[in-house]
């Protein structure tokens, strides 16, 4: 109990501070213009910087363009939403009477527009490009106040009318200061609330998945560009309800100068940098601190007209010396509890692991997969039965699950597939050996849809998937762990799995924001825990993925793998770096896997493991096919010898 | 007619200008695979800096070269200041580099609000002091010597650069820093100051294009922005890396939006749109440029 209740305070103390110090400033410091002022624009700035931290943090996409946006959502919220609204409109009575009101709403749809018609022209980018057209952006917003200047006033904007008095007692209190305070408290808080939300959820760890490694989210069933599009368009939404809040307070709206703009974007920057950037107290952190320190009176005094100098200096300094942020740097600090977390990802507590929650589960499992590996694998197969793989029937076994024809794939003239055929027959474990070079990589890329072949077919299950995509073949049941490592680093080791598990949930983006999903994630996460037990890496749940030995990363893909239960697995040189106990707990995992109906691909060089373990061995030399069977007879092919030893000492000199 | 010349002259000269400091884009593109967001503000060092310093009494001249070499200075400390600790610590969410090198620029224009001021300033035309001040008349429009020492001067600069890349030993020494930076070190490359001279070279050719552009466009605070994303664009649509790409996307870009303004009935105001589209159509057909082949980007 009294765990529990430290752990409660551990984890809501921030928010308790903050919310104690609003709850502390409004009423102390209501006679004091200034003070509460900076308070408003401290909590504007930390809602905008926690809206450009979906974007940054989770996502890893800088804009430098946001401030455009904030602008669009004091227009959007201040000045249409009223005029929709207005005399003559046809909104319900209650809407007009309360028109300023839903100014959000409008600010939510400007802003979330505006930022999905630029993600979607942008988003296919990364790096210095989609920061580029987001600076590009900003500049056009200026341009866009002066063309339409006698409706947006030009560069100097225009006033907007005060949230007038009369119509309703209650809601009247906004067009004081105070009210606009607690306005802005009540708004960052439900930004901070929805920003916890999607954290923690199924969208949020995509989100985080697509910028750790894209090819990885790929190949786990997450589409990079929608998460992109959407990640960019709710920071933008939140960022034009900041704008409106912004216009609420100084009863005007204005774009400035392109300078401004930029300015002013990169305000929302260097606050979150400052604060930690992917964490969800940093933005609030940053803004307070940058806040309050520059209302100090020195600073006044001395600074308010060098905001670029300002900014940019401690832009500087922070990357230098503290690039994960205050928070960042506080969690580093000795005698912490908590060890360090670098991305929003909660704390990976499975919160019901005990056995007897799990069996009873199954009726809550979704309904048979809509997939076309659906239709020859029973209900119920997947990897997580694990505890009883016996009584896990093998599904049609002859029947041919993959079926590669006649790929061909190369890179600057040298063919690294040329015309291959390969069959892997359900419930099999199929290995793929060959020298270096020989094109097993290039297999799994084509398999998995990471590579696309210049010619030939790619058949599951008798279906064509050569044009389907791999996030896509994710959820047709294909799973992949890869030759180079490539675990979500940042990411918890379970928030890996359970993001490996992306196909197997179906929370979707709103679901996520709002918590809905609770029901579901729980269940994801007992079996995240359960898969996590099964590669033997359950102790090292909480920890971040980057800091596991190579050996434990490879356990870890493997268990991201099974999380997709998937009908078809493919291990792209799984023993790479192993010892040989850790050797053998990966054939033993690899056969009960096996027999619990799974199809294994393995591209392997440890000869002695494939030959121990493989039903089937196919040869691969230069791209094309040399040999095929039972292991015992593909080991005694003379070509083999040749292709693997040499043509001098192959078959005793011939 | 009037206005085809009007354009034609245009796109030469503010294009050169383009080219000039897309070229520097390419350069540090070249060596270190990132972009140098602080190049578009370098612009406005150099045209400051040659401003006050004329202000002051300098010859105009002097004024110019000793602009261009403080720029150069400019170059190398942002490589310094917002490059090198990047190297020992992790990056914020992968973009540190985007974020370091645009809060270099952003204090360095601060810097130059400050010190110099912020009002738009006219240069003095550098060859008009030497050449007298003709003015040809061309259909109407009026061509300067000055216009044909911007063209002059950047294909002179452009092919110079390039032939240094292709070669001489500071252009192999980049391209090996280039192509995989810890292999040129174990060479013998001495890839710091490489990569240190590549940022250096980028803002000389910034401060050229200011201090040739000057007696035509005003210096601005803004051209740090305006220009260095026009640039950005010109060297994007070339193939940021390639010299000959800078000087083809510098010219393109200076010649769409010479013909916007020209269209446009409401003045300069779709310039900048049209350039906008043309980069958000580069980046979704040919991300890699008309002349560009490197695929890879760091990020």
């Amino acid at each position: 109990m009294a765990d529990r209740a430290q752990a409660l305070a551990v984890r809501w103390w921030p928010l308790a501070a903050l919310v104690g110090f609003m709850l502390w400033l409004g009423p102390s410091q209501a006679g004091n213009r200034k003070w509460l002022d900076l308070g408003v624009e401290a909590m504007i700035l930390a809602t905008a910087a926690t809206g450009l931290n979906v974007a940054l943090g989770s996502t890893g996409l800088l804009s430098l363009g946001h401030a455009g946006f904030f602008v669009a959502g004091g227009y959007a919220g201040a000045v249409l939403g009223p005029y929709l609204l207005g005399d003559g409109s046809i909104a319900p009575d209650f809407v007009v009477r309360n028109a300023p009101w839903f100014g959000p709403v409008f600010a939510v749809v400007v802003g979330a527009g505006l930022g999905t018609a630029l993600a979607l022209a942008c988003c296919h980018l990364r790096g210095f490009h989609l920061t580029a057209v987001t600076l590009a952006f900003g500049f056009g917003v200026p341009a866009v106040a002066v063309l339409a200047a006698d409706q947006l006033g030009g560069l100097a904007g225009r006033t907007v009318e005060r949230i007038p008095d009369t119509r309703n007692a209650f809601l009247a209190r906004g067009h004081t200061l105070a009210g606009v305070y607690y306005t802005s408290a009540v708004f960052l808080l439900v930004a901070l609330w929805l920003a916890r939300n999607l954290s923690r959820s199924r969208s949020g760890r995509a989100l985080t998945a697509v910028r750790d490694g894209e090819v990885a989210a790929r190949t786990s069933g997450i589409d990079p560009y929608r998460h992109r599009v959407a990640a960019f368009a709710m920071s933008a939404a939140v960022v034009a309800v900041a704008g409106w809040l912004s216009a609420l307070r100084t009863l005007s709206v204005s774009s400035g100068s392109a300078l401004d703009v930029q300015t002013e974007s990169f305000r929302y920057v260097i606050t979150v940098t400052v604060g930690g950037v992917g964490t969800l107290a940093g933005p609030v952190v940053g803004a307070f601190l940058l806040t309050f320190g520059l209302g100090l009176d020195v600073f006044q005094q001395h600074l308010r007209d060098k905001l670029g100098l300002v900014f940019g200096g401690l832009a500087l300094a922070v990357v230098a010396l503290a690039p994960s942020g205050l928070v960042g740097a506080a969690r580093r600090l000795p005698g912490r509890r908590c060890p360090a977390r670098a991305t929003l990802v909660s704390r990976s507590v499975p919160e019901r692991a005990d056995p007897a929650d799990q069996s009873g589960e199954t009726p809550g499992r979704p309904p048979a997969r809509p997939t076309l590996v659906g239709r020859s694998v029973p209900e119920g197969a997947g990897p997580t039965d694990q505890r009883g793989p016996a009584d896990r029937p093998r599904t049609d076994p002859g029947t041919v699950l993959l079926s590669v024809r006649g790929v061909t794939r190369s890179f600057g003239g040298v063919a690294a597939l040329d015309g291959l055929d390969v069959d892997v027959v359900q419930g099999s474990v199929h290995a793929l050996i060959g020298p270096n070079g020989s094109g097993k990589s290039t297999f799994v890329n084509v398999v998995t849809g990471v590579e696309r072949p210049a010619g030939g077919r790619v058949l599951l299950a008798g279906a064509d998937i050569t044009d389907v995509a791999a996030h896509r073949r994710a959820a047709l049941g294909v799973a992949r762990t890869f030759q180079g490592v490539r675990v979500w680093h940042r990411m918890g080791v379970l928030e890996n799995v359970l993001a490996g598990g992306h196909v197997r949930g179906r929370a979707g983006l709103g679901r996520c924001l709002l918590g809905l999903d609770r029901a579901e994630e729980s269940r994801l996460r007992a079996r995240a825990s359960e898969l996590l037990a099964l590669v033997g890496l359950e102790t090292r749940a909480g920890d971040r993925a980057g800091d596991l030995t190579l050996a434990e990363q490879r356990r870890l893909e493997l268990a991201r793998a099974l999380a997709a239960e998937p009908a078809l697995l493919l291990l792209d040189e799984p023993l790479a770096g192993l010892d040989e106990a850790e050797r053998d707990r990966l054939v033993r995992l690899v056969r009960s896997l096996r027999s619990g109906g799974l199809t294994v691909v393995l591209v392997e060089h440890h000869v002695e493991t494939v030959l121990a373990l493989a039903d089937t061995v196919t040869v691969v030399h230069q791209g094309v096919k040399l040999a095929e069977g039972p292991p015992a007879l593909v080991a005694g092919d003379a070509l083999v010898q040749e292709a693997y030893l040499g043509p001098a000492s192959g078959g005793g000199g011939a | 007619m009037t206005d085809l010349v009007q354009i034609l002259v245009s796109t030469a000269t503010v294009g050169s200008a383009l080219a000039l400091v897309a070229l520097g884009y390419s350069l540090v593109f070249s060596a270190t695979g990132i972009v140098n967001f602080a190049q578009g503000p370098l612009l406005v060092v150099g045209g400051y800096g040659a401003y006050a310093l004329s202000r002051a009494g300098v010859p105009i001249v002097v004024a110019m070269v000793l602009a261009v070499l403080g720029t150069a200075l400019a170059g190398a400390a942002v490589e310094v200041i917002a490059l090198r600790p990047l190297r020992r610590v992790d990056a914020v969410a992968d973009v540190g580099w985007v974020l370091t090198t645009f809060a270099a620029g952003l204090v360095a224009v601060d810097l130059v609000r400050i010190g110099v001021d912020s009002s738009p300033h006219s240069l003095p035309p550098l060859v008009g002091s030497v050449l007298g001040r003709h003015v040809w008349r061309v259909a109407g429009v009026a061509v300067t010597p000055t216009d044909i020492v911007i063209v002059v001067a950047t294909l002179a600069l452009v092919v110079g650069v390039d032939a240094t890349l292709r070669a001489t030993g500071f252009g192999r020494a980049l391209r090996a820093v280039a192509d995989d930076r810890e292999a040129a070190a174990l060479v013998g490359v001495d890839t710091g100051r490489v990569v240190t001279a590549a940022f250096a070279l980028a803002g000389a050719l910034a401060a050229m294009a200011a201090v040739l552009l000057a007696p035509k466009v005003f210096v601005r605070l803004e051209n740090g922005l305006l220009l260095g994303l026009q640039a950005f664009v010109a060297a994007v649509l070339g193939g940021l890396g390639s010299a000959r790409g800078a000087l083809a996307g510098g010219y393109a870009v200076a010649a769409l939006s010479a013909v916007a303004r020209t269209v446009s009935p409401s003045g300069s105001r779709y310039e900048f749109v049209a350039v906008f589209a043309l980069f958000l159509v580069t980046l979704a057909v040919r991300p890699t440029g008309l002349l560009g082949c490197r695929v890879a980007e760091k990020h």
